[in-house]
């Protein structure tokens, strides 16, 4: 009786490591095939950054391209100063946060504001705007640069 | 070249947690190892680097080199060596899944030098290694709790910031790869105590297939080259099972040490860290207190995250810095919602093709375990990951939905060697001891199995 109860359990034992076996094969074979097929993509093997979205830290792309504009029309300046890239309203909030996030990445210790449009009221405290084209600053304000419909202004006088 | 000082770097940071554990005579041999004397490094780099922060002093590179020369003269005395021995496998058909383990990590070592860094890596992670790069520390500026970087979590603990900023100090260059880069050697490090913590409890194939599987594991190889801290939880919770486990059937008197130390890297790096060393150190002090065992060495492991975390965790709640997880104010018929939402997502995701057989797997290695210990430590770890769930005060879905796959993918190699491992102590009941007569069956069952040639010598 004992011996049977010990042969039923050691048949047990040896089945479910058996399915043990199994399933762990099946999960491994869904793993390879996964990471296969993951670093085939745009995002795998070799990660694709599309021209004019250099200079971003990271995935994904989804607002690169303007972090990429504004990096090019940043003048170089102190790190203290305060810029101000308003972007046209109505954008995707999560497209301003990500913009947001990169600039203060990239461009960290220079501190980088990002809003939708309008402007604010006011603008006190900016060394600079990089501002959408749709959008008018007063005449305090001049336009020194453009680049991928985006305005760089400073203060003076046109 | 910037990737050979970067690795360079590394193999420094291995050394200074390969002499400290050597110096107290913790040290293990092979794979798992390897991966102990990383965890000792980086929770070394973590706590000096996290009290130079707290005291606003610059971190520099230099105490840890003087550290490593003082340790090396220690070690130098007691001549313990610094032994690396590698359990080779001797089956072709788990030599072929290494390979395939290998040739994953090598392509996305080799892709992260384009730099995979994914959302948080760079939001939270590497953001602030680029300003420990930048300044010498964390300025008030950026620790404001109110100002222009509270999004990146300014109280999250700094071991992994402190490890890219060490790449990056090293290379000369916060260079972004370098952090997507670092993710893929803890990515590496898994294997490797898989490996040498199955291989003869369970045999080289069952090893070998746990392995690859988990390299492979996109939710474990996407978060790691993304460079966030998951795979650094992934790899203190199966550490810290693994050891416990070890530290508990008796066979090594060093493995409680060890079980600390990943511990500490956990809750140095990550907050869902300090819940794991919470639980391990409710389940192994019980453990220990059952067995008699009540000194202050023996309980001491179990301390150790809570202690070297105390610096910065004081730090950051005196500043404010603290991020609030849960919410008070949630009525109980939301709660009682909530749980059934909880339950209802895991459920979905447990139903799905990458994550049945761990189910599957989970389900016989709970009905076949020798030790309840582990089970609890992982159960817990993820009870509180469910808790946390329910009652954040954030968007519950929205919280599910970007962050359930990567929590529960970094439980995923502890799970696999719990279950792995009880199914094979259940067929051979010596294994989950260790017991020198078990492993020597166990490694006639591994050449037994398929016609495992062994090594002509």
């Amino acid at each position: 009786m004992v011996r049977g109860n010990g042969l039923s359990a050691d048949r047990e034992a040896r089945g479910l490591r058996m399915l043990a076996v199994i399933v762990l094969t099946c999960w491994c074979a869904v793993s390879v095939e996964w990471f296969a097929r993951s670093m085939r993509g745009p995002a795998g093997f070799v990660v694709r950054r599309p021209p004019g979205t250099e200079g971003v830290v990271g995935m994904p792309l989804i607002g690169a391209s303007e972090v990429t504009i504004t990096r090019r029309l940043l003048p170089p300046g102190p790190d203290g100063d305060r810029w101000l890239l308003v972007l046209p309203a109505g954008s995707d909030p999560f497209v301003l946060a990500y913009i947001r996030y990169q600039l203060a990445h990239v461009e960290y210790p220079r501190r980088i504001e990002v809003r939708a449009g309008p402007l604010p009221p006011s603008l006190d405290g900016y060394a600079g705007i990089i501002a959408a084209p749709d959008l008018v600053l007063d005449r305090s304000w001049r336009p020194t640069s453009a680049e991928g419909g985006f305005v760089r202004y400073e203060r003076g006088e046109p | 070249m910037i990737v050979v000082r970067a690795v360079a770097a590394l193999v420094v940071l291995w050394l200074i947690g390969a002499l400290a554990l050597a110096c107290i005579g913790a040290r293990r041999p092979g794979g798992p190892g390897v991966a102990a004397d990383f965890a000792a490094g980086t929770a070394i780099l973590a706590f000096v680097g996290s009290v130079a922060v707290v005291a606003g002093a610059r971190v520099s590179v230099l105490p840890f080199y003087g550290l490593a020369a003082v340790l090396a003269a220690a070690v130098w005395r007691r001549r313990p060596g610094l032994r690396i021995s590698g359990a080779w496998p001797r089956d072709r058909i788990a030599l072929t899944l290494l390979a395939v383990a290998g040739a994953s990590l090598a392509s996305l070592f080799v892709s992260s030098l384009g730099d995979r860094l994914w959302w948080d890596g760079w939001v939270i992670w590497a953001l602030k290694a680029r300003v420990l790069f930048l300044e010498g520390t964390l300025p008030p500026g950026f620790l404001d709790p109110e100002g222009a970087y509270a999004f990146a979590h300014p109280g999250y603990p700094l071991a992994l910031p402190l490890v890219n900023w060490w790449l990056y100090r090293h290379a000369g260059a916060a260079a972004p790869a370098l952090a997507s880069l670092c993710g893929t050697v803890w990515l590496a490090l898994l294997p490797l105590v898989l490996w040498g913590a199955l291989r003869e409890r369970t045999g080289e194939r069952v090893a070998a297939l746990a392995a690859a599987g988990t390299v492979t594991f996109w939710p474990l190889a996407v978060n790691a080259a993304g460079g966030t801290a998951d795979v650094v939880v992934a790899l203190a919770l199966l550490g810290a099972v693994g050891e416990l486990d070890r530290g508990l059937s008796r066979a090594d008197p060093g493995a409680f040490v060890r079980c600390g130390v990943y511990l500490s890297l956990g809750a140095m790096a990550k907050m869902e860290g300090l819940v794991l060393a919470l639980a391990a150190a409710v389940v192994g002090i019980g453990s220990l207190v059952r067995r008699g065992e009540r000194s202050v060495r023996a309980v001491l492991p179990f301390a150790l995250p809570f202690i070297l975390v105390a610096p910065w965790h004081g730090f950051a709640a005196a500043r404010g810095l603290g991020r609030q997880f849960v919410s008070a104010s949630l009525a109980p018929e939301v709660i009682g919602e909530r749980i059934l939402l909880v339950i209802g997502a895991f459920g979905d995701m447990a139903l799905e093709p990458p994550w049945l057989p761990l189910v599957i797997l989970a389900g016989i290695g709970v009905l076949r375990r020798t030790s309840a210990a582990g089970w609890f430590v992982l159960g817990g770890h993820i009870a509180a990951l469910a808790v946390a769930y329910v009652l954040t005060p954030l968007d519950m879905i929205w919280l599910i939905e970007t962050s359930s796959w990567r929590l529960l993918g970094a439980c995923v190699p502890a799970l696999l060697y719990l279950s792995l491992s009880g199914v094979a102590a259940a067929s051979d009941p010596g294994a989950a001891t260790g017991d020198r007569a078990s492993r020597s069956r166990d490694r006639g069952s591994v050449r037994q199995e398929g016609g495992v040639r062994a090594a002509r010598t």
